[in-house]
Formats: C-alpha cells, structure tokens, sequence
C-alpha cells in the first residue's frame, strides 16, 4: 500500500496553470526526492499535498484516505519550511512540543526527538540563540513529533553553508530513517536528491518528466527531456546506421544498443568521453575547458554541435584540434515523439 | 476554513460595530437633518447652494482647508529635519530627546491648549505672550505642529533609520554630494513613508477641535466647529450641520484611503536595521534641537508649574481644591470627573482591543483592498461631533434601544474613535509573522483559532500593550463627542477642563489648570510605558 499518492493534481496560481496532472506514489518508509528547477511547481506540489493549497482539481491520498479537501491540521502531514519557522516566542522544547498538546507522553518524546537530532541539552534554549542548522535540526524534531503519515520538506538546508549544508545532508537521512519516517524531499539540487533518496521524481513545468530509483534515474533516465533536466549535455537527434550512427554533429562511431529505436533522441554521457589529440573519432576545435576540480570538462565543437567530455586530466586547450574518442560510450536513447 | 473565510468571520463583529455605531448614527445625522428641515434631497441641495453662495460659510470652509494645509506644511517643516537629525546624527540625550519630542502625541488637545496658554498665553508663568500677537489663527498653527511634529518624527523617523546607509554611501561614492545624496536618493525612497505622515497629519488638523474651540476664539472657527455651533445654537440647523459633515467626511475619506495606498507602498524592502554609524552634532542641527526643545517639551513643563500659582503665588491649594469634595466646577466634582474619565477609558481599552485585534485579524488574512482599509479608518477623521450627535439621534429608543441615560454611549463613541487607529498600530505587527509560521502550525496539527491563539496573539503581545494603551489614551483625552454626549452625571476630566476654563468663577480656572496637569501627567505615564512597549513592537506608529 502506498502511503502517499497523488492522482491528476492540477494546480494554478491567478489562473496560471503551475501543475499540469501530477501523479505520484510514494511507498511507506521511503524517502523521495522532488527534484526540478526553480519554478517547476515543487513547492506548490507540497503545499497541495499539505492542504496549504486547493488543487483545482486531481486527488491527494493519504493512505488510500481521499484528504483532498481535509484542512491542513488534520491531515497528519507536517511540512518543513525553506526558511525559518521555529516560532519565536516559544523555546525549543514548546517548539517541538507545538503538536503534542495532549500527548501524555510528550516530554519523554520531546527529549527523544531532541536526542535523534543531536541536541539533547538545548531543551530550554530561546530559538533566537541557535544557529542556522541547529534550527533545522530543531524544526526537524517538531516535524517529526507528530508522528507524520508523510513528512514534507521543502528545500529545508538551502539557505545554509555549503559544507553544514553536505553534513546535515547525511544526518537529515539517518534520523528519518530511524524515526521510519515517510517523507517527500524537494530540492533543485542534484547531488543533494541522489544522496538522500530512496527514488527521484524529476519535475518540471508541473509534470512529472521521471520517477524511480536514484541508479536507474542516473543510468537510464525515461526519456531526453528527463536526460536533459539531470545535466546531461550531449543529448542529439540521432539516425542507425550500419557503423554507428548519424547526427547533427556528422557521423558518430558509437554502438547503440540493440533495442534502441533506428532514429530518435539520444545522450552521449560527459563522462565516457574523452577529448584527446590524435587518435580515432570525430575531430574539432577545442572551445571550452573547465576545471572542475579533480576533473576537466571539456567542450569540442564537431560540425556545428558542441560536444561535452569530463576527464581526468585536461590534455587539451582552448583552440586546439582535438579528437573526441567515443569508444566508451554507451549512448542512451530514445524515441522521438 | 481558507484565508478569505477566515478573514470574513474575523472581520463580522468591527463591521458589526462599524454599522450600528458610525453608519447608523450618520445616516440619523442625514435623516435628521431631511426631517428637520422638512424638506427632501433638493431642499439638501439648495441648501449646498445657498451655503457655496455665504461668505461666512465659504470663509470658514476655506479656513478650514488652509489652516489645515499650513499646519502640515509647518509641521513638516519641523518634523523632516528633526528626523533627519535624529537618524543622522549621534548625541547625548538623543534617545530622551526623541521620546520627549514624540510625547506630545498622547496628549488630550484640550491639555495641549491649556499648556500653550500656560507657557506663552497673556497669563504665562514668564509674562511672556506670543499668542496675542499671533492671533487665533497663528495660535491654532502652533499648537498643530506642537502636536503633530511628533508623528512625522515617529513615521518618517522610523523608515529613515532603517533606511541601510548604503544607497547613501552608493551616491556619495558615485560623486553626489551630501545635499544631492540626500534630495536624489534618500528622500525620494522615503517618500511614500513622507507623504503618508502628511497626509494622517492633515486629517487630524482638518477634524481638530479642542483646538480651534480653546485657541480660536469666538471668530475663527472652521467647519468642524461650524457643525457644533450649528447644532448646539438656539435653533439647531441640522440641515446645515449634515452637508458640512458629509463634505468632511467626503475629503476625508479621501485623504485616509491615499494614505493607505501610499503606506503600502512606504513597506520597507530593504532588511530593516539601525544605522551603524552615526556623525556628532553639528551646529545647526543643535540650533534646530534647541528651537525643538523650547517648542515641543516647553508647554508642559509650563502647564504643570501654572498649575502650581494660586493667586499669584507658588502653592498647592489648586490641587487641594480640586480634592476637596466642593462641587466648585460646577454640578459635579473633579473626583467625579476623574473617576468617570478612567472608567469610560478601562471600558473602552477592553472593548477597542478586542475589535481592534478582530479587525487586524481580518486585514491580515484577506486581500486588502485599499478601499476598504480607508473605511476601516474613517471614524479617525470624521468629526467626533456628528459622532457623538449621531449616537444621540439613532439610539433613542425608537428603533434602536434607549442609550440616551446610559454612560455605556460615550464609551461606544470612545471605542469607534479608538480602535480603527488600534487596529493599525496591530496589523504591521500581524503582517510581519511570516505566513510559513502559521502554515507550519497549520501542518503540525493547530487548527485556524488556535493557530490565532498560540501563533499571532503571543508574537502580537508588545504591539497590543501599544495598542492597549493608545486606546486608554484616546478615551482620556477625547473631547468633541463626550462634549456633544454630555451629561451632568457623564462629566469627564476633558469636559471638566474645558468648562472650567471658560467659566468665570474665580477659582474654576485655577482648577481646570490642575486637572489639566493631572490628565498631563497621566498621559505622559502610559507615553512611558508605550516606549517601554514599542522597543519590542513593530507597528507604523510604534
């Protein structure tokens, strides 16, 4: 049984459509990440899910429960904010014990929550004293206190460092998954989806372009548009031919494999190109090297397309002939539609 | 329950109260002023004509308008440099400068009048009289900016010190000078914030009374109190009284709603902090803050000595006059008088709060439609007099129940003048809980009520002691509808006051001075307590 599924949802703001159908099923336990750039409808998707806001029309689900049109409080889905929501006036203990009213045992699972958090001694702090994480962690701990069906959270280390940001990362995974919590994750940043999740659901301009496992979504995105929103670059209309294949960027060596349809749209992965000199492949100028710190990117323009390699060792400079060398490459594709 | 319910269940009882004690009592102004005249619209209407046509009325309407244009132009004049002084510069003292500057604004016009006498009045305390070679019309000026200075220092002052010194330094290093920095960048950011003092200053100047009634004499009067001596002549002209009302509540009206769409757009942007650095003194700032300082802190500090003279001598006998139980005022005693005073305030705090925090409520939630929100302000500016009157005329007992014997009116004309202004000082304060708290609480179970209860009430509490003691205040102080509402039994510290001023029993205005001081020192507590509460609050006043 899923814990959460959304059916059809459509949403709009002032008459603008900001979802356009979404369906989505998360299973109980698992951690998903909604990952798609700004503006795609992530956050309107929580809120509608939350009952923040009224989808114009489409179904929300809550353990086969239609809460469609339940208000937000009885709903049993806590939403965890982009910004700063610990209330002010309360300190950290009344914060998380915001949604235990009548619990009995609310103190015993204010202190464990604090303790999954790692901040067993700031019980009694004013939120006003805590610094960036230590409010999230904080603002985890109310999230979590009422046992939510689906925890939501909403680009919860966005404002925060870098570096806090990659270790809270970690310690945001491990307590909910002590706290066996079912959570929706929304984020617009990659490496932060795939390090987290248990399954991606790739959105954009309020559909869903993707969703599976965070290997599969890396390794076979469904199609070019889902390809296109994880970063890859070298995406081509492509040909079969009998010695590989025909692009825009002229002939391509690369084998494709034996289910791929004859034309359609395919993705060259960076990093199983290589832009050397001399050698087998298609040649052309070298217009773009990036350190990326470790690694190169490299852009080759072959005819008139720009192709993208990422390698260890840069090789090559800006205005040099270069050869692109395809011999690793497994190109992904996929029909035209 | 979405927002917009939300705000419409919020907004039922202010718009309850709205209906049955300002709607009800002008449109029995109206009706009144058609019966009495047995006449119908187009007898209202030559009676526009006729007054366009008078030149007594058409100089006082004009007076009106003018003086009310000077008093904000000088108050301005004061106010923007003040400001500027105050956000600008360091000194010592300049925090009790800023509160004693900005204390005038709690004070009963009544107690205002009184001071001005006290200090620069043909009986001052130095023998120094500015106010007959001023005239009527240059006293009624002065005491205007003595009272209202204190708002554009407090509105303009406010933004000005959360203005980041950046766009400032931006200019200056892009080559303005000081001047051109100051006329280029920051007073065209704060202009909205300037025109909307402007703007609250002249409503308060056009609907002012206690004033023009005190410092005006028997030959200046404007239409404010045209309307009272219409009413309260041997043959009242009710017609009269209606159309110059409702041309005041017309220019009102007006006035309050640009003020609202200019406030929204005076809502700072910019992450609000203080200036860092602030520069010494120089010298004609200094002179600016002595002028300020003889102007604005003078005239109570006089009304509490003259309050101390008793036939020409240093004494406490005035204030034991006034504690002795002789009715020397008049039908009732200063005791009387004060404790009607505090009750009719207590009563009129509790009830302003509770519609003012409804109505801040129902604002918050909905989409405000500037409209709207100038209605919510009109009892602000419409004249107290047709207030008061209307209360008079519509709760009679023939279709509405028989308030006439009761105190329980002058608190509900207390409360209409009180809590819109209230509810102004509340909502900023509501408006800036971000909306993601109240979702978050929303999400962790609190229904709508509780999220008011447990979310917006507890983060509102320093702006509701402001609002609390605003509305104490506005009760203490209010004149022109008690006045018309008067009974024997119903004789508040402002009536008493004012009767006693104007009668001629040797010890009355003796009396009225020591009151006066009275109400003066009780204003100026909860002005204490207000700073006291405003550090922590956030409203447009505050």
């Amino acid at each position: 049984m899923s814990r959460l599924r959304v059916e059809g949802l459509h949403a709009a703001y002032d008459g603008r459509e900001i979802l356009g159908g979404i369906d989505l099923d998360l299973p109980a336990g698992e951690l998903h990440a909604v990952l798609g750039p700004s503006g795609c409808g992530k956050s309107t998707l929580l809120r509608c899910i939350a009952g923040l806001k009224s989808p114009t029309s489409g179904r929300v689900l809550l353990e086969d429960e239609d809460v469609t049109r339940t208000s937000p409080e009885r709903r049993g889905v806590a939403l965890l904010h982009q910004e700063d929501t610990l209330f002010p006036h309360l300190d950290v203990r009344q914060n998380v014990a915001f949604g235990l009213r009548r619990a009995s045992d609310a103190d015993e699972r204010v202190r464990h929550l604090l303790e999954l958090v790692g901040l067993p001694s700031l019980a009694h702090r004013r939120v006003h004293e805590l610094s960036g994480g230590e409010r999230q962690r904080v603002a985890l701990a109310r999230a979590l206190a009422i046992r939510p069906r689906v925890l939501l959270l909403d680009e919860p280390l966005s404002h925060l460092d870098q570096p806090l940001r990659v270790l809270l990362r970690a310690d945001v995974r491990r307590i909910l998954r002590e706290a066996g919590a079912t959570a929706l994750y929304v984020t617009h940043d990659r490496e932060e989806a795939f390090a987290l999740a248990d399954g991606i659901v790739l959105l954009d301009a309020g559909r869903v372009v993707d969703h599976g496992g965070p290997a599969r979504i890396h390794e076979q995105p469904g199609s070019a548009h889902a390809a296109r929103l994880l970063g890859r670059r070298n995406i081509l209309e492509y040909r079969r031919q009998p010695h590989g294949v025909e692009t825009p960027a002229g002939p391509l060596p690369v084998a494709l494999p034996p289910t791929a349809p004859a034309q359609g749209t395919m993705a060259l992965f960076e990093e199983e190109l290589t832009a050397q000199r001399g050698g087998e492949g298609p040649k052309g100028r070298v217009e773009a090297v990036e350190y990326l710190g470790g690694r190169y990117r490299v852009g080759v323009r072959i005819g008139t397309t720009l192709l993208w390699a990422e390698q260890a060792r840069a090789d090559v400079s800006i205005g040099d002939e270069a050869t692109l060398d395809l011999r690793d490459a497994i190109p992904r594709a996929w029909p035209s539609r | 329950m979405d927002e917009r319910g939300e705000s419409r269940l919020y907004a039922a009882l202010p718009t309850l109260y709205l209906l049955l004690f300002f709607a009800v009592p002008v449109l029995a102004v109206i009706a009144g002023a058609l019966a009495a005249g047995g006449n119908d619209a187009a007898g209202l209407a030559r009676e526009a004509a006729r007054l366009a046509s008078t030149d007594y009325y058409r100089n006082r309407i004009r007076f009106t308008l003018l003086q009310a244009t000077a008093s904000t132009g000088l108050t301005l004049l004061l106010g923007l440099p003040l400001a500027y002084v105050f956000s600008h510069y360091d000194f010592p003292g300049r925090r009790f400068l800023r509160a004693a500057y900005t204390a005038p604004f709690v004070l009963p016009a009544i107690v205002v009048a009184l001071a001005l006498h006290a200090y620069i009045g043909p009986r001052s305390l130095t023998g120094l009289d500015l106010l007959t070679p001023l005239g009527p019309t240059g006293a009624i000026l002065l005491a205007h900016v003595f009272y209202n200075t204190s708002l554009v220092l407090r509105v303009v002052g406010n933004h000005w010190e959360r203005l980041p010194p950046g766009f400032g330094e931006a200019a200056r290093t892009l080559g303005a000078s000081r001047w051109r920095a100051l006329a280029r960048v920051e007073l065209p950011i704060l202009r909205p914030a300037i025109a909307s003092a402007a703007l609250l200053v002249f409503v308060f100047d056009l609907s002012s009374f206690g004033i023009i009634v005190l410092l005006g004499g028997p030959r200046t009067g404007t239409i404010e109190t045209l309307i009272y001596q219409e009413l309260r002549s041997f043959s009242p002209h009710y017609g009269t009284a209606a159309l110059l009302a409702m041309f005041q509540l017309l220019v009102t009206y007006l006035a309050l709603t640009l003020f609202v769409v200019l406030q929204r757009r005076s809502r700072t942007h910019w992450t609000p902090r203080s200036r860092t650095e602030r520069r010494p003194l120089p010298r004609p700032a200094l002179a600016l803050l002595v002028v300020a300082t003889l102007l604005l802190t003078g005239p109570p500090i006089a009304l509490v000595a003259a309050a101390f003279r008793y036939q020409g001598e240093w004494s406490a006998r005035p204030f034991q006059l006034l504690a002795s139980s002789e009715a020397t005022l008049g039908s009732y005693t200063a005791a009387d008088a004060v404790a009607n005073s505090l009750r009719y305030a207590v009563a009129t705090l509790v009830l302003a709060l509770a519609l003012a925090s409804l109505a801040a409520l129902a604002l918050n939630r909905a989409r405000r439609a500037a409209w709207a929100e100038g209605l919510l302000l009109l009892p602000l500016g419409v004249s107290s007099i047709v207030v008061g009157l209307g209360l008079l005329l519509s709760w009679d007992g023939r279709f509405l129940p028989d308030l006439r014997t009761s105190g329980a009116r002058i608190v509900l004309a207390h409360t209409l003048i009180a809590f819109p202004f209230a509810s102004r000082i509340l909502a900023p304060t509501l408006d800036a809980v971000p909306p993601a708290l109240r979702e978050a609480a929303r999400t962790l179970g609190a229904r709508p009520f509780e999220v008011v209860r447990r979310i917006d009430l507890p983060l509102a509490y320093p702006a509701l002691g402001v609002a609390a003691v605003y509305a104490f205040g506005a009760s203490l102080g209010e004149f022109g509808a008690t006045l018309m509402l008067r009974r024997p039994e119903t004789v508040t510290m402002p009536l008493a006051i004012f009767e006693g001023f104007t009668r001629l029993a040797p010890d009355a205005r003796v009396q009225a001075n020591a009151l006066a001081a009275v109400l003066l020192v009780v204003a100026l507590a909860s002005f204490l307590l207000l700073e006291r509460l405003r550090i922590r609050a956030w409203g447009e006043f505050a």
